[in-house]
């Protein structure tokens, strides 16, 4: 079993009235890229924050490599690596100013880093410029390259790919799997924008209302969501019989008395309502089906009303 | 706590704001000589001079903390050092002692400009030494005023997010109970006695002071320096990071 690197026992959150999380557990074993989904407003930034010390929690309990106290969470957070919302930098310095001021800040001896930081992220050639010119997929770097300065153990990444565009996302993604790919870097990663989660999560963690209202690891998020064939048939029964006998085909499930789903044939299901008609079942309907992250996710948190 | 002192003095001398103000003080500083050596006065009476302007550097303190302090909560690069695991403790005194050796190398380059167009405009009568011993327990009751008006600064620099609030928070407690009190005289005559003890009055008195009653001084500036010091601390530890 893997090691358990973060987990949260009952935590939670309140502004005034507000509560922005509330009793969430959430637990993510080293090596993990874990996806955080939610939409606006869910509690995922104030979840981060919360791990990252930006916000005190008004309850519950936190362990972070480890730590559970206070001076220990200060030296698991140095083993962490954080980019909450837009990334902040000081505006009148350079890619490379603003890294060797954070490298002196953490007492970083290897001048190296910076550079190799720079490197890592495609910044390297930008020399003076100052980051009051940079556009936003090159700040959006810059806060990665803070991100992984010194080589963390957890990176924790809130909308890293918010206002990036399709080249710096599919760039950005290249660099996140190879942190977990090459150094086993374990990524907290939360974004909106689904499709890209789903390319590179190892485990989805959904948010609604200040909760985590389902955790499933990708493998069973795909099962979850597979393609298959929804066959609308008179007699479900015959028809299996039908799949069985017939076509040597045992991947369905019985839904209901009407509605067979089939995991084979999706691409040829002329094949499958020839032999029920030709054995006498009736098919009403034949419909691929199957559900995106997106559309897995506007399930599970009731409906288009709540994105 | 070093290491964030020495991050803090890096970033501020690669930019040209520490470089303008130095250059602007030291600017004034010497046209203050060009002026006075019109009237041909000594060096020494210049020296005095500087007993005139005590009250003033309170008003550019506040350049000091923008520069370490404010501007970082203004751009959210505070988070950064938040979250790499540094104190928020360690975080506010280092940035409080950058902001004061910020502030005393500006006030160093800009005495010694001082002192040297003081030499270079004018002559010295020969009480040179004694003028200069004689200055120094109302520099040293100035630098503590300093101090406690920096760590006021600083201490808004952490909780005020806006820089053009945080400029008016600080002159505001710096000057308003000055009025405030000055105002409710009119109702007690009590108040004129609080109105003594503010920091900027205090400041303002020093040079109608006599030496051996700067102790006095003292004492409220360092009650002031506690109180600003650790109200700021305590705030900064419940505030959320941006």
């Amino acid at each position: 079993m893997s090691e358990n690197i973060l987990s949260t026992n009952k935590i939670s959150k309140k502004f005034g009235n507000f509560q922005a999380v509330s009793d969430l557990d959430l637990e993510l074993c080293r090596g993990e890229i874990y996806g955080l989904i939610g939409k606006n407003g869910a509690g995922k930034t104030t979840l981060l924050k919360m791990i990252s010390g930006l916000s005190n929690p008004s309850g519950g309990s936190l362990r972070l490599l480890g730590e559970t106290t206070e001076s220990g969470f200060q030296k698991a957070r140095a083993k962490t690596g954080c980019m909450i919302e837009s990334p902040g930098f000081l505006p009148y310095l350079s890619a490379n100013d603003n890294l060797e001021y954070y490298r002196l800040q953490r007492g970083i001896k290897d001048k190296s880093r910076v550079q190799k930081a720079l490197k890592f992220v495609g910044l390297s050639g930008t020399g003076t410029k100052k980051f009051k010119n940079f556009s936003l997929g090159m700040k959006q770097r810059l806060g990665l390259a803070l991100a992984v300065l010194d080589d963390p153990e957890l990176l924790i990444l809130d909308e890293p790919i918010n206002g990036l565009d399709p080249m710096g996302i599919a760039e950005f993604r290249e660099m996140i799997l190879s942190l977990n790919h090459e150094k086993g870097t374990t990524v907290l990663i939360s974004s909106h924008i689904l499709g890209e989660l789903s390319q590179i999560a190892t485990t989805f963690g959904f948010m609604n209302d200040g909760k985590l209202i389902e955790h499933i690891s990708a493998a069973d998020l795909k099962e979850k969501c597979k393609m298959n064939l929804k066959l609308t048939v008179d007699n479900t029964e015959r028809a299996a019989k039908i799949l069985e006998q017939n076509l040597s085909c045992n991947e369905f499930q019985i839904e209901n008395e009407r509605e067979i789903h089939l995991d084979a044939f999706l691409d040829t299901p002329e094949i499958v309502v020839k032999e029920l008609v030709e054995n006498d079942v009736m098919v009403s309907g034949v419909e691929r089906t199957g559900l995106n992250l997106e559309e897995y996710f506007i399930n599970l948190v009731g409906g288009m009303q709540h994105v | 706590m070093f290491n964030l002192i020495k991050a803090d003095l890096y970033k501020s001398f690669h930019r040209a704001y520490l470089y303008v103000i130095i250059i602007c003080l030291a600017g004034l500083a010497v046209l203050v000589n060009v002026i006075v050596a019109q009237s041909d006065c000594s060096v020494e009476k210049a020296l005095q001079l500087i007993l005139e302007l005590l009250v003033y550097p309170l008003f550019l303190i506040c350049l000091f903390s923008d520069m370490t302090t404010a501007e970082e909560n203004k751009e959210h690069s505070l988070k950064n050092t938040i979250a790499a695991g540094i104190s928020r403790t360690k975080v506010y005194f280092a940035k409080q002692i950058s902001t004061l050796v910020i502030g005393l190398i500006t006030g160093i380059i800009t005495i010694g400009v001082y002192m040297a167009s003081d030499f270079l405009l004018m002559h010295s009568d020969g009480s040179f030494s004694q003028t200069f011993s004689d200055l120094m327990p109302y520099l040293g009751t100035a630098f503590l005023c300093y101090i406690a008006a920096c760590f006021l600064s600083t201490a808004l620099a952490f909780i005020v997010k806006k820089n053009a609030l945080f400029s008016i928070s600080y002159f505001g407690i710096l000057v308003f109970p000055v009025l405030l009190f000055r105002l409710l005289n009119y109702a007690n005559p009590i108040f004129l006695k609080f109105e003594e003890l503010t920091l900027f009055m205090q400041t303002n008195s020093i040079i109608t002071t006599a030496p051996e009653q700067l102790i006095n001084i003292v004492w409220v500036a360092a009650i002031h320096l506690v109180v600003f010091c650790f109200g700021g601390l305590l705030i900064f530890h419940r505030q959320e990071v941006n």
